[in-house]
């Protein structure tokens, strides 16, 4: 009866003591979400600013007032970039946003060299990212899957070394100790070379966002290209007055674009800024194809990685488990022939057989 | 089932009124004015004008049952204000990641102790005693006596962490200084901010709220500072703070406010999620495979027998 109830009180110490725990690592996980925000900075809150800049600017509110409403909605490296903005003279939201850092060095000349009439377009194609819940939930779903590996990783190093010593002794014994141990070592390097890349990739990730790289490698240029001709045709701008426009966004193109413009050669300026089509009409269908495009493409993706991305936890547990069951299945008969006795205790998990082996090997010691 | 969509969200417009002590048929009939989701507060209202009492005029606009109404009946302010909040949250759509993060040291115990218990359970009803005999039946392992009462034992234990858990969490929430969760300060913020929304919108007083968002905006003495220039207007101090935007007639659009901070907190509970879920997930997986109703067992026995 003393062992029943010892039993429960220890019992219920240890899962008091489990409940706190996960509390603690909870926190202690938020830690590299807070470092690759850290590393991400002031871009992290960029959509959300782009997007309220751009309503403020079509409501014709000052900028000044819609600066000072994000303020409590953003990080601290966005709100010194904030309060940098509200502090400066320039006229120009776009030059000023610019030149307080709020904008991402990829997205920063274009958004700097944007007529007043553009600005609220492009900020909003910025800010096209917020509202894709798919996007999100693979984020989301891509995050579970590799800290699921990094947390099975952590854990499987805890207690493969000293039950791979068990696996090594008990091999002449137990032939399928062996192969246990393969695929625990297999297993677990798998999974190291999983929460590595894992962790490179998030790495990356944010410094990409930190810059801007990822809207700019999803073509931001030539989608902000294409809005601006598309307002501009629709106004009836000659072919001269538009590469001049979209020179000032796309520098690199300048060549192209004044060229085209000067011989009057609308198709050539549209092909210039990445849409080899003929006519305004042309491009309206284009633009509207490519957006199109995108959208099952990134649904495709979205797919592709939520079938792929559970084998990342699928291979090294599958190895595990199959290297778990094996100790479970081949222990149980050299421990029992080294102690030479009746087994009483339970060794129906892999952990407890190693508990039980090192029990049993401190025993033997002891008595030699 | 359509009838009692929007139900929590009226119930607890009602409880704020209750609670800040306005006059009910007025500020109800505002409500309802502004926001479309609080439309079924105008025929509240309208009941309550032709005499009935606010708990009958709810059951008869459905937003209660007749045992709910009838249990509120004679309430004070206090006691339904606290009645119709606690009856708005129990039919509030829950946000996962929120509950997730709320009641975490819960789900971590369960996770990690109900497969196990549940697979023994199986094996008891299968073998006529836990673990043992279906064990001896596949050879496994040598016989051992295990008691079935090793097996309640087992979920007893589980069950006492689990009361003793959910009674801290429930005790510590009703204390002015605990966080909703302890997991997540953006999270924790996004709910105060809701929250606090709400409260101010119906009039109500939300100064602890307050007090306890400011802290953890990151800039709580310029916050405070807005509070105190707004004269302790909630209402006023968030408008200036621009957490409630202008409508087009530069009047507060609390609307927008609410659906934006509602937004927030799904956002922030969302972010959460994917952790809190990793985390939960690589404990259950420890909990089934060390198989000893929890991944410290094998420790403890060790230390245990060692000593």
């Amino acid at each position: 009866m003393n062992d029943l109830a010892f039993h429960i009180g220890q019992q219920v110490l240890v899962l008091l003591i489990l409940g706190a725990g996960a509390v603690a690592i909870a926190a202690l996980l938020l830690i590299p979400a807070w470092l690759l925000g850290r590393i991400a900075g002031a871009a992290r809150d960029w959509p959300l600013v782009a997007d309220r800049v751009a309503g403020a600017l079509e409501r014709r509110e000052p900028l000044d007032e819609a600066l000072g409403n994000l303020w409590l909605m953003v990080g601290g490296a966005m709100r010194a970039r904030l309060d940098e903005a509200m502090s400066l003279e320039e006229p120009s939201p776009g030059r000023r946003l610019v030149a307080a850092g709020v904008v991402p060095a990829a997205q920063a000349a274009a958004i700097a060299a944007a007529a007043p009439e553009d600005l609220p377009t492009l900020l909003r194609l910025s800010a096209r990212d917020q509202g894709d819940a798919a996007l999100r939930r693979l984020r989301g779903y891509a995050t579970a899957m590799l800290l699921v590996v990094a947390l099975f990783t952590v854990w499987q190093l805890s207690w493969s070394a000293p039950m791979l010593r068990m696996c090594r002794y008990l091999a002449p014994q137990a032939p399928g100790m062996d192969q246990a141990a393969a695929l625990i070592i297999a297993s677990k390097w798998i999974a190291i070379g999983i929460a590595g890349s894992g962790a490179a990739l998030a790495l990356l990730w944010a410094f990409g966002r930190r810059h801007g790289w990822w809207e700019a490698v999803a073509g931001w240029g030539r989608l902000a290209r294409a809005l601006v001709l598309r307002r501009l045709l629709a106004a009836g701008v000659r072919e001269g007055a538009c590469a001049e426009r979209l020179a000032s966004l796309s520098p690199h193109l300048r060549a192209r674009l004044i060229a085209a413009g000067e011989r009057g050669d609308l198709p050539g300026l549209l092909a210039a800024a990445g849409w080899p089509v003929a006519t305004p009409e042309a491009l309206d269908r284009a633009f509207a194809a490519d957006l199109e495009q995108r959208r099952r493409r990134g649904a495709r993706g979205v797919l592709l990685a939520s079938l792929l991305l559970p084998l990342c936890i699928a291979v090294p547990v599958g190895l595990a488990g199959g290297g778990v069951m094996l100790v479970m299945t081949t222990a149980q008969a050299p421990i029992t022939a080294i102690a030479d006795r009746a087994q009483t205790g339970v060794v129906g998990t892999p952990s407890q057989a190693l508990l039980h082996w090192l029990l049993l090997r401190r025993t033997l010691a002891e008595e030699r | 089932m359509l009838g009692r969509m929007g139900r929590a969200e009226c119930l607890a417009a009602t409880a704020m009124v209750v609670g800040a002590r306005l006059e009910p048929v007025d500020a109800l009939r505002r409500l309802a004015s502004e926001d479309p989701g609080l439309r079924r507060l105008e025929r509240v209202a309208m009941r309550l004008s032709s005499g009935l009492a606010l708990p009958e005029a709810l059951a008869a606009c459905r937003l209660l049952s007749a045992t709910e109404a009838s249990r509120l009946a004679a309430a004070g302010p206090d006691v339904l204000a606290d009645g119709l909040t606690r009856l708005a949250q129990g039919h509030a759509e829950p946000v996962p990641g929120e509950l997730l993060a709320r009641w975490l040291p819960l789900w971590a115990v369960l996770v990690a102790t109900l497969p196990s218990l549940i697979i023994g359970s199986a094996v008891a009803l299968i073998a006529g005693s836990l673990y043992g005999g279906l064990w001896d039946v596949l050879s496994l392992m040598p016989h051992h006596a295990a008691p079935a009462a090793w097996w309640f034992a087992q979920a007893g234990a589980t069950l006492c962490a689990v009361a003793v858990l959910a009674a801290a969490i429930w005790t510590l929430r009703r204390t002015p200084l605990w966080l909703a969760t302890t997991v997540s300060l953006a999270l924790e913020r996004a709910i105060l901010l809701d929250e606090l929304v709400h409260a101010a919108r119906a009039g109500a007083d939300g100064t602890v709220l307050y007090r306890r968002w400011a802290l953890l905006t990151g800039d709580g003495a310029s916050v405070r500072h807005i509070l105190e220039r707004s004269g302790g207007d909630l209402a006023t101090a968030l408008v200036d703070l621009g957490v409630v935007p202008r409508d087009a007639a530069r009047q507060p659009d609390w609307a927008a406010a609410c659906a934006g901070t509602r937004l927030a907190r799904r956002q922030a509970a969302d972010a959460v999620t994917p952790w809190l879920t990793a985390l939960l997930i690589v404990l259950g997986l420890a909990g089934f495979l060390t198989w000893g109703l929890s991944p410290f067992m094998p420790m403890y026995q060790m230390i245990r027998q060692l000593s």
